[in-house]
């Protein structure tokens, strides 16, 4: 009994404290951040999603007194006319960030037509987003990426249009799950994989969980290639078909699934990738375009670095190479 | 890296906040799953932030009410991760119904009830406060006239805003909610029976 009253306590003060420190920035939002704040912010809204609530709860607190000035003097507005009651307080905009917090406004469509049409979802480059489906099976969508979702009574359809998303599929056996880009379709009852679609890239689809069949439209008649756990497939474009006609089946191992899950951390996990293709996987996540000396192009990298910070990673990478950045609008100069 | 504009602060403000008493004690009538209620609220204001397309829905309350069933589903499923959308087609459904009177007069109830927790702040926290949120002063215009540090002006806005948070949530105002919540409930209860 006093356990658990204890249990309780412990639970209220812990709810306490999350409040308290959303007050404490919350307060400290209403006076602008600095730089290094905002990423304090961020780190802290990224450790717990209680976090994230607690600090919008605040902030939406802060700006609905606001409101009780809008309304006239303290004590006076319940009889506030109605012109009163929807005047806006004024609108600065404060950032929010870090992967978790993808809430985009695009799309601000009223309800009542929208369901009707498939669902329309995409993110920004830099951004990341968790979107739960009606079916209980979450999409998490990484930078720069698009797709549509279609629910019907016989399947879930996914069209991956680019960019890259893990599916964490909720087991329906009546209605497989079926991502497909350009004309690769993956099918899954109820699994966890990851479909990839980067421009000018091979679709890729790395599997998780369970059991994922890769088929594709130009293959019609052949069987579809199945996938289990830790397996990965490159279906390559048509005009390689004179090579290879076929889609490229791979073992592959937990921990380098999980180096391909690094994103859903905002992060990226370079093992031996050459700078110059580690320069191209920042740019998916940032207009900051990392330009690399052609001597320094081949060198390999390590390491895991976020992927909103591409010029904390070139001085990361200049100073262990022995190179120097540059730092110019827009673009980061590594050279010798 | 993403935005939340305060349009969702303020949609958060004027059509959730509200009806938090009222999801409060709905919440403290029942045990779920050793879940704490402040948990529950911290998570479902999470998951109103990061759900897109937020502002179409037309029924807020109801759809708080059920954006808090799926965060205590999703614990007693174990999931890690459950964010809402406006595609669930049960939400648009509850989200049909046109704005009530009850939901504007629970507007002017949540603004009497701010103005309260704000009178009943201590000084100067109160002054501060009034003298930033409704006087619109910059905290570091505050400092000058009361002739504080900014780190003062500072905490005080915080404190007080922990104030206003608790007076508003825990040992808030406690309300029964007339038929409208009740149909909702007995759905809830029905499917987490």
């Amino acid at each position: 009994m006093q356990e658990s009253i204890d249990g309780l306590r412990m639970k209220q003060d812990k709810a306490n404290k999350i409040d308290q420190e959303a007050a404490e920035w919350a307060a400290k939002v209403d006076r602008a951040l600095s730089s290094d704040e905002q990423s304090d912010l961020d780190l802290w809204l990224s450790g717990d999603i209680r976090h994230i609530g607690a600090f919008g709860r605040m902030r939406a607190l802060a700006l609905q007194t606001e409101r009780v000035a809008a309304s006239g003097p303290l004590h006076s507005s319940y009889n506030a006319s109605p012109e009163e009651e929807t005047t806006q307080p004024s609108r600065r905009r404060f950032l929010l960030s870090g992967g978790a917090m993808a809430a985009s406004l695009a799309g601000m469509a009223t309800a009542g037509w929208w369901w009707m049409k498939p669902e329309h979802i995409l993110t920004h480059k830099g951004e990341m987003r968790q979107i739960a489906l009606q079916d209980g099976s979450v999409v998490t969508l990484n930078t720069a990426s698009e797709m549509k979702v279609r629910m019907t009574e016989k399947g879930r359809h996914i069209e991956l249009i680019s960019g890259e998303a893990l599916f964490d599929v909720a087991p329906d056996k009546t209605r497989p799950f079926i991502v497909s880009s350009g004309d690769t379709a993956a099918m899954a009852v109820g699994t966890s994989f990851i479909v990839q679609a980067l421009p000018g890239e091979p679709v890729k689809v790395l599997v998780r969980e369970g059991i994922v069949e890769v088929s594709r439209k130009r293959d019609e008649g052949k069987r579809p290639y199945r996938l289990k756990a830790n397996m990965s497939a490159v279906s390559l474009p048509a005009e390689t078909d004179a090579i290879s006609d076929a889609v490229l089946v791979n073992n592959i191992s937990p921990i380098s699934i999980d180096r391909a899950l690094a994103w859903r951390d905002g992060q990226i996990d370079f093992q031996g990738e050459t700078l110059q293709e580690a320069a191209r996987e920042f740019a998916r996540y940032s207009d900051t375009r990392i330009l690399v000396a052609p001597g320094l192009a081949g060198e390999q990298i390590a390491g895991l670095y976020q992927t909103s910070d591409p010029i904390g990673f070139a001085k990361a990478v200049a100073e262990s190479l022995r190179a120097r950045t540059e730092i110019s609008s827009g673009e980061i100069h590594i050279t010798k | 890296m993403s935005h939340l504009s305060d349009e969702r602060a303020l949609w958060l403000g004027q059509y959730i906040l509200p009806h938090e008493p009222a999801l409060r004690s709905w919440l403290s009538r029942r045990t779920v799953g050793g879940l704490d209620v402040d948990d529950i609220i911290q998570e479902s204001y999470a998951k109103l932030i990061m759900a897109p397309n937020i502002e179409g829905v037309r029924n807020p309350k109801a759809y708080l009410f059920q954006v808090a069933r799926s965060v205590i589903a999703s614990h007693v499923r174990g999931l890690k991760v459950v964010t809402i959308t406006v595609s669930d087609p049960e939400v648009l459904d509850l989200a049909a119904d046109e704005p009530s009177a009850d939901v504007q007069l629970s507007d002017r109830e949540e603004l009497q009830r701010l103005m309260d927790a704000i009178s009943a702040l201590p000084d100067p926290t109160r002054t501060i406060f009034r003298l930033r949120r409704i006087e619109q002063m910059p905290q570091r215009d505050i400092a000058r006239r009361l002739r504080m540090p900014e780190s003062t002006i500072e905490k005080h806005i915080s404190r007080a805003l922990l104030q206003i948070s608790n007076m508003f949530g825990r040992g808030g105002t406690r309300r029964i909610f007339a038929s409208k919540d009740a149909g909702i409930n007995r759905r809830v209860e029905n499917e987490a029976g």
